[in-house]
């Protein structure tokens, strides 16, 4: 049992919801705009680590994008949900919903142990 | 003393001190091999790329003239050195890889009862497991001896006893994964279940006595 390998895998699931909750809300997100939205919530992630799952949910048409010109340097991808994505993001936030009420009241018993 | 090299990155001309390319170069070398088995390498390295590029020129359009090694520093903590992705990803994969190798590590095939697949106690999908046949065909075969010579229940009945059924993980790797039999290893598993089916039965006969002659007193 290695302490960091499950915070991972716990991270790993709900980063996807994450980052579909950002670019929803934006409507079209920048990847260093996402990190950003991430650092604010202090969900720390390494840009290395979000441009893969980028091209997974990109790749698994959750995701696509379009190249916008910047002036700040070469031009940039704009990500957006696709319809698939939309339904995508619907099922991750009732997963969320119910395990975050299950966690929730799992911790209420343990604080009251008496109370069932 | 530095010398100042131009490179071209994400199509983007960009003038670089020496110590800070090699450790750029090293970098995204270190990338290349990280992303390795990954669906998409390719487009994830030209993102990372293109991010870097974009930083440098922020750099450059904030009044730097060159990139020097502790700007090339400064970006590589922003995308995360390979190590700290290790540690925010890549476990995953040395586990899926450890794992494989148990997986793949040869057993030998072993007659089980398969609860799971069962009709009456799983001694027929245990057989069609064993000798990677359909499980339907022993089933018949036991159903025509049972019609046909009334003897099919009996042996049926018998395996139901003497073969073991499938419960441990490891049993049932044995059962379904097992290496698959050719007529040698045949010979040789059925030596060495008739081994096992002797030590079972005189296990048997001993608790059989045991429990007679407990009877009695």
């Amino acid at each position: 049992m290695n302490i960091e390998n499950t915070q991972s895998q716990m991270k790993k699931g709900i980063l996807e919801y994450c980052i579909l909750a950002i670019i929803k809300q934006s409507g079209e997100a920048y990847p260093s705009d996402i990190i950003e939205k991430m650092k604010e919530a202090r969900l720390i992630v390494l840009e290395g680590t979000l441009y893969p799952l980028l091209t997974r949910l990109k790749n698994a048409e959750v995701l696509n994008y379009k190249w916008v010109e910047s002036s700040s340097g070469p031009p940039r991808k704009y990500y957006s949900l696709t319809s698939k994505g939309e339904q995508f993001y619907e099922e991750l936030h009732s997963t969320w919903t119910e395990l975050a009420d299950a966690v929730t009241t799992i911790n209420q018993n343990t604080k009251n142990p008496l109370n069932f | 003393m530095q010398r100042i090299i131009q490179i071209t990155i994400a199509g983007r001309i960009i003038p670089i001190e020496d110590n800070a390319y090699e450790r750029l170069k090293n970098y995204l070398a270190k990338l290349d091999t990280f992303y390795n088995g990954e669906p998409g390498k390719e487009e994830i390295l030209q993102d990372i790329e293109n991010r870097i590029a974009e930083l440098f020129q922020a750099r450059i359009n904030s009044g730097d003239n060159v990139i020097d090694l502790e700007d090339v520093e400064k970006v590589i903590a922003t995308l995360g050195d390979v190590d700290d992705l290790a540690s925010d990803q890549g476990r995953r994969y040395q586990q899926a890889a450890q794992q494989e190798v148990m997986i793949y590590k040869p057993i030998r095939r072993r007659l089980f009862r398969d609860r799971d697949n069962k009709m009456l106690g799983g001694v027929c999908s245990g057989m069609g497991s064993y000798f990677d046949i359909d499980p339907i065909i022993p089933r018949l075969v036991f159903l025509l001896a049972f019609l046909g010579f009334g003897s099919g229940l009996l042996i049926y009945l018998i395996a139901w006893v003497l073969v073991p059924e499938a419960s441990t993980p490891e049993e049932i790797r044995a059962m379904k994964y097992g290496d698959p039999i050719d007529t040698d290893q045949l010979r040789r598993n059925v030596e060495a279940e008739l081994g096992e089916l002797q030590k079972r039965t005189e296990k048997m006969s001993r608790d059989l006595k045991d429990y007679f002659s407990r009877k009695k007193h």
